[in-house]
C-alpha cells in the first residue's frame, strides 16, 4: 500500500471527526459573535440615538430617523456574526486539525498528527514507516474519541448586560416619539402663555453660565500674592542668618514688604534712599513696585545691575560700608564681589610666580599643580563629587555604586563586565545555595541566612517597599550607564 | 495494515534498532548508577546527549559528584579519556597541542606536532570558568566542528567524541563566565542537585569503604556511533517541528509576545538550539519505544536543551528571574500541536 493510499484511508477515518470539528468551531464563532454584538449593538444603539436627539433635541424622532437607528443597531449585529463566522464558513478545518484535535483527546505522543505528515511526505525509511503504522493504529483506536474544543471563558453576564442594555434602548427608541411629543407640547405652551418664564429661564441660563465660569481674579490681586509669597521666602531665609543679620532685616521689615523685598535686592542702594517709599505705608497685601509706584525711579536692582560700578561707588562712598548688610545682600543674591575676586587671583599669581622661582632650583614641585585627592566615600548614586578625576586610584563610578548598592541595600544589583557581553553576577547573586533534588527555586545564602549580622558590619534589611524603590533607582541608574557606554 | 506498508522483516529491523538502543541505555546507565548514586534523570540527560552527539555542560557546587559521574561514564564507555584541570594560567597551546621541536634518534631535530589532550573521545573539562576566555575558546572548533587546527595542522578528532565540562555556580570570583559563543556549543547544560535523603546512605557506603565498585566498560565506540545513527533516524513531523521552532521563537524577545520574555530576556535561543532541542527529542522517543518525536517529548528536554541559551537581560537578574523560569514560561504559553486548533 502506497502512501497515497495510507492518506486516503486515514481521511476517511478523519472524516467524522473533521465535520465534528467544524461544527464545534462555529458554534465557538457563534458565541464569539454573541459575546461581540452584545457590546457593539448596544453601543451602536445608543450613540445613533444621541445623534437623533441632538438633531431634533425637543422634538419627536422622524420614521426615517428611527429607522436608521435600528438599522445601524442591526448593521453592527450582522457585522460581529460575519466577523467571526464569516471565514469558518467559507473555510472548513484542514485534515491535519483534525488529527491534531484527535491527538490532543487522548494521545500523548501525537502519533496520528505525525502518521498523516510523514505519509503526506512520502517518507520512506523504516522508521517513517513504523510510525505511520503506529500512527494509523492509534486512529483506528481513537477516532470515534470525543473531543472539545478550547473556547474562551463563558462571558454569559457580559451577554446578558449586552442584551439588556439592547432592550433598554430599543424601549426608549420605541417610546421616545410619544415622549417627545408631549415634551414639545408642553414647552411650546408655556412659551407661548408666560413670557415672564422666559425671563426667569434666561436668568437661569445666566446664573448657570456664571456658575461654570471660573471665578476671575483681578490682575493687582495676583500680583499682591506673588508679593506676600516672596515676603515669606525672604522671611524664612532671614531665620537661618546670624542675628545680626536677622537684626538687619529686622529693622528694614518696618519699611514694610515691599520695602523688604527691595532691600533684598540691594541694601546699600536701600540705605542710600530711604526716603523714597514712605514709612506709613501699612496696607497689608504688598503692592508691586510698577502699581504703587508708576513714577518711581527706576530700582537700585536695576542700577546694579546695569551699572556695577556705580553700585561699588556708592558703596564706597558711604564711608563705612555695614559688612553684615554686604554679606547678607552677596549671599542673598548669589554674587561674588569683584574686588575679593581680584584680590583672590593676585594673591595666586603671585604665589605661583614664587613657586616658579624655587622650582628652578630643584626645591619643590610646583604646589599649584597638585590635584585634589580622589573621594573614596561611597556616595548612593556613586558619583564622585566635585574634585578632579585626575587623581590616584580610588574606586571607580560603577565600583563606588554596585558597593553602596550591595551593601546598604542588600540589593541584588549586577554589574557590567567591559569588554565582555555576558554580564558578571554580583558576590551577592553568586552566593547561591545549591538546589535540593526537590528544589525548584534558588535561594541565596543571604536569604537563607535571614536577617543578622556578617563579621561586625550589620547587615541592613530594608522592608520590601524600599527594596522595590533602591532597586528601581539602581537599575535605572546602571541602564543609563551601560546606555552610555554603549553610545 | 501492518503487512502492506512495512514488510515484517522491516517492522522486525526496526524494532531490533529500538530494543537494542533501549538496552545499551539501560545498561550503561546501571553500570553508571554503581557508582554514582542517585540522581535518575541527570544521568539519564547525561546518557542521552552522549548518544544524541552532543556536549554536556555539567553544573553545581562542590561536592555534588560532578566529576566524579562523569570519571564514571568514561570507564563505563570503551573510548580514549583525557582531563583538562582548568586553571587560570592554563594556555590554548596546553589544550590543542603545539609544534614541539624533537631530538631524533640520529641526533638531529625535528618539529612534530604534540597533541594536546583535547584530541581524545571523551574529554573532562574540570572547572571551566576558571580557565581564561582565550584558553576557552580554543575548545570552540573542537567541540563545533570536531578538530583542532595548530598552524598549518588540522587534526580531526577521533571518533566518537564528546566533552563534558563542569563548572560551579557560587564562588564566582577568579573565573571566567563562558562565553556565549562557547556556552551555546554544549547541547544540554544538566544542574547537580544534592541527592535526596534516602540516597546518603549508599553514597557513604560506595565511598567510604575498602573498596569502591568496579566499573566495567559496556559500550564501546562503534556501538555509540551505531545508536547516534538511530537517533538521526527518528522522524519528527512538521506540525512537531513547527512547535519546536515556535518555542524557539518564543524565547527570542523580538518575535515573542509574552511579556516574560520581553522584559526578562537580552538573547533569545538560537537555532543551534532547535536543533539541540529536536535530536534529544529524538533520543526521548527511542527510548520510549517510539520512531517519531513528539511535542511531549520536546517538552521533556526543553529545560536542559535551553535553559543555557537565554541570555537575561539586566532588569531580570537584578529581579532573580532565571532562566529556568522563561523557559518554563514559553513552556506554558506555546499551544502544542492538539491545542491549536
Amino acid at each position: 500500500m502506497s502512501n497515497t493510499q495510507v492518506m486516503q484511508q486515514m481521511q476517511a477515518m478523519l472524516g467524522p471527526a473533521r465535520a465534528r470539528l467544524g461544527r464545534l468551531r462555529l458554534a465557538r464563532g457563534l458565541r464569539e459573535a454573541l459575546v461581540l454584538g452584545s457590546l457593539v449593538t448596544p453601543a451602536t444603539l445608543g450613540v445613533t440615538l444621541l445623534l437623533g436627539l441632538l438633531v431634533r433635541p425637543m422634538g419627536a424622532l422622524t420614521r426615517w430617523q428611527l429607522a436608521m437607528i435600528v438599522g445601524a443597531a442591526l448593521s453592527s449585529a450582522a457585522a460581529c456574526l460575519i466577523l467571526k463566522c464569516g471565514r469558518l464558513l467559507l473555510h472548513r478545518p484542514s485534515w491535519q486539525d483534525a488529527a491534531e484535535v484527535l491527538d490532543g483527546a487522548g494521545n500523548p505522543h501525537d502519533l496520528i498528527v505525525t502518521a498523516y505528515d510523514l505519509a503526506g511526505q512520502n517518507r520512506n525509511s523504516i522508521f517513517a514507516r513504523m510510525a505511520v503504522e503506529r500512527g494509523v493504529t492509534a486512529l483506528k483506536a481513537g477516532r470515534n474519541r470525543p473531543f472539545g474544543l478550547a473556547a474562551p471563558s463563558p462571558a454569559g453576564s457580559r451577554i446578558g448586560m449586552g442584551l439588556l442594555a439592547t432592550l433598554l434602548l430599543a424601549a426608549v427608541v420605541v417610546l421616545l416619539p410619544r415622549a417627545g411629543g408631549e415634551v414639545v407640547t408642553v414647552v411650546g405652551t408655556a412659551s407661548a402663555d408666560s413670557p415672564a418664564s422666559t425671563d426667569a429661564s434666561t436668568a437661569l441660563v445666566q446664573a448657570q453660565r456664571e456658575q461654570a465660569e471660573p471665578p476671575s481674579v483681578s490682575r493687582p490681586a495676583i500680583q499682591a500674592l506673588s508679593a506676600s509669597r516672596q515676603t515669606k521666602a525672604q522671611e524664612a531665609l532671614l531665620a537661618v542668618l546670624p542675628t545680626s543679620l536677622a537684626r538687619t532685616g529686622a529693622s528694614q521689615n518696618e519699611a514694610g514688604p515691599t520695602r523688604q523685598a527691595f532691600s533684598a535686592q540691594s541694601p546699600s542702594a536701600n540705605a542710600a534712599s530711604p526716603q523714597e517709599t514712605p514709612p506709613s505705608d501699612s496696607r497689608p497685601s504688598a503692592t508691586p513696585r510698577a502699581t504703587a509706584h508708576p513714577a518711581s525711579p527706576p530700582s537700585a536692582e536695576e542700577e546694579s545691575s546695569t551699572n556695577p560700578t556705580h553700585t561699588r561707588q556708592r558703596a564706597g562712598g558711604s564711608g563705612a560700608p555695614d559688612s553684615e548688610s554686604r554679606l547678607k545682600a552677596s549671599l542673598l543674591s548669589g554674587e561674588t564681589d569683584p574686588d575679593s575676586d581680584e584680590e583672590n587671583q593676585d594673591d595666586l599669581r603671585q604665589e605661583k610666580q614664587q613657586q616658579r622661582a624655587l622650582a628652578g632650583t630643584g626645591g619643590q614641585p610646583l604646589l599649584s599643580d597638585r590635584l585634589g585627592a580622589p573621594s573614596r566615600e561611597l556616595g548612593l548614586s556613586g558619583k564622585k563629587s566635585d574634585l578632579p578625576p585626575e587623581g590616584r586610584g580610588g574606586p571607580s563610578d560603577l565600583k563606588r555604586s554596585r558597593a553602596t548598592a550591595t551593601i546598604l541595600s542588600g540589593l541584588p544589583v549586577p554589574v557590567h563586565v567591559k569588554g565582555m557581553k555576558q554580564q558578571g553576577k554580583s558576590k551577592s547573586q553568586a552566593r547561591a545555595m545549591p538546589l535540593g533534588a526537590s528544589d525548584t527555586e534558588s535561594r541565596s545564602v543571604v536569604e537563607a541566612a535571614g536577617p543578622g549580622h556578617e563579621g561586625h558590619v550589620r547587615r541592613y534589611a530594608p522592608d520590601e517597599a524600599w527594596q522595590a524603590v533602591l532597586g528601581r533607582y539602581y537599575q535605572n541608574l546602571r541602564e543609563s550607564e551601560s546606555n552610555q557606554q554603549s553610545e | 495494515m501492518q503487512e502492506s506498508l512495512c514488510t515484517p522483516e522491516e517492522w522486525k529491523e526496526g524494532q531490533a534498532a529500538i530494543d537494542a538502543f533501549k538496552e545499551t541505555f539501560v545498561t550503561l546507565r546501571d553500570q553508571v548508577r554503581t557508582q554514582f548514586i542517585g540522581q535518575g534523570a541527570l544521568v539519564d540527560d547525561l546518557l542521552s546527549a552522549l548518544f544524541a552527539g552532543g556536549h554536556v555542560l555539567l553544573e553545581g557546587v562542590p561536592g555534588l559528584g560532578k566529576t566524579m559521574l562523569v570519571r564514571t561514564l568514561s570507564q563505563a564507555v570503551q573510548l580514549g579519556y583525557e582531563r583538562i584541570q582548568c586553571t587560570p594560567d592554563l594556555m590554548p597551546a596546553d589544550i590543542v597541542g603545539c609544534m614541539t621541536l624533537i631530538e631524533t634518534d640520529h641526533g638531529g631535530h625535528q618539529l612534530t606536532y604534540q597533541q594536546g589532550p583535547v584530541v581524545s573521545n571523551f574529554v573532562l573539562v574540570d572547572e571551566i570558568n576558571r580557565a581564561t576566555p582565550r584558553t576557552q575558546s580554543a575548545l570552540l572548533e573542537a567541540m563545533q566542528e570536531s578538530q583542532v587546527t595548530v598552524g598549518t595542522r588540522t587534526v580531526p578528532l577521533p571518533q566518537p567524541n564528546i566533552f563534558i565540562a563542569t563548572q560551579n555556580p557560587v564562588e564566582q570570583e577568579g573565573t571566567y563566565p563562558l562565553p556565549e559563543a562557547q556556552i551555546d556549543r554544549f547541547m544540554v547544560k544538566l544542574l547537580v542537585r544534592y541527592p535526596d535523603p534516602g540516597d546518603y546512605h549508599a553514597i557513604i557506603d560506595n565511598t567510604t569503604g575498602v573498596t569502591s565498585p568496579a566499573i566495567q566498560a559496556v559500550v564501546g565506540g562503534e556501538k555509540i556511533l551505531t545508536m547516534r545513527r538511530w537517533v538521526r533516524q527518528v522522524e519528527i513531523s512538521r506540525p512537531v517541528l513547527d512547535y519546536a521552532v515556535r518555542l524557539v521563537v518564543a524565547t527570542q524577545p523580538e518575535h515573542t509576545s509574552l511579556d516574560l520574555v520581553k522584559e526578562a530576556v537580552a538573547l533569545g535561543v538560537s537555532p543551534r538550539g532547535v536543533q539541540s532541542l529536536v535530536v534529544m527529542g529524538k533520543v526521548k522517543a527511542l527510548l520510549d519505544g517510539r520512531t517519531s518525536v513528539s511535542c511531549k517529548d520536546l517538552q521533556s528536554v526543553a529545560l536542559a536543551t535551553l535553559r543555557h541559551r537565554v541570555l537575561l537581560s539586566y532588569r531580570a537578574a537584578a529581579q532573580r528571574i532565571t532562566q529556568d523560569q522563561v523557559v518554563e514560561a514559553v513552556l506554558q504559553s506555546t499551544p502544542t500541536t492538539g491545542h491549536s486548533a
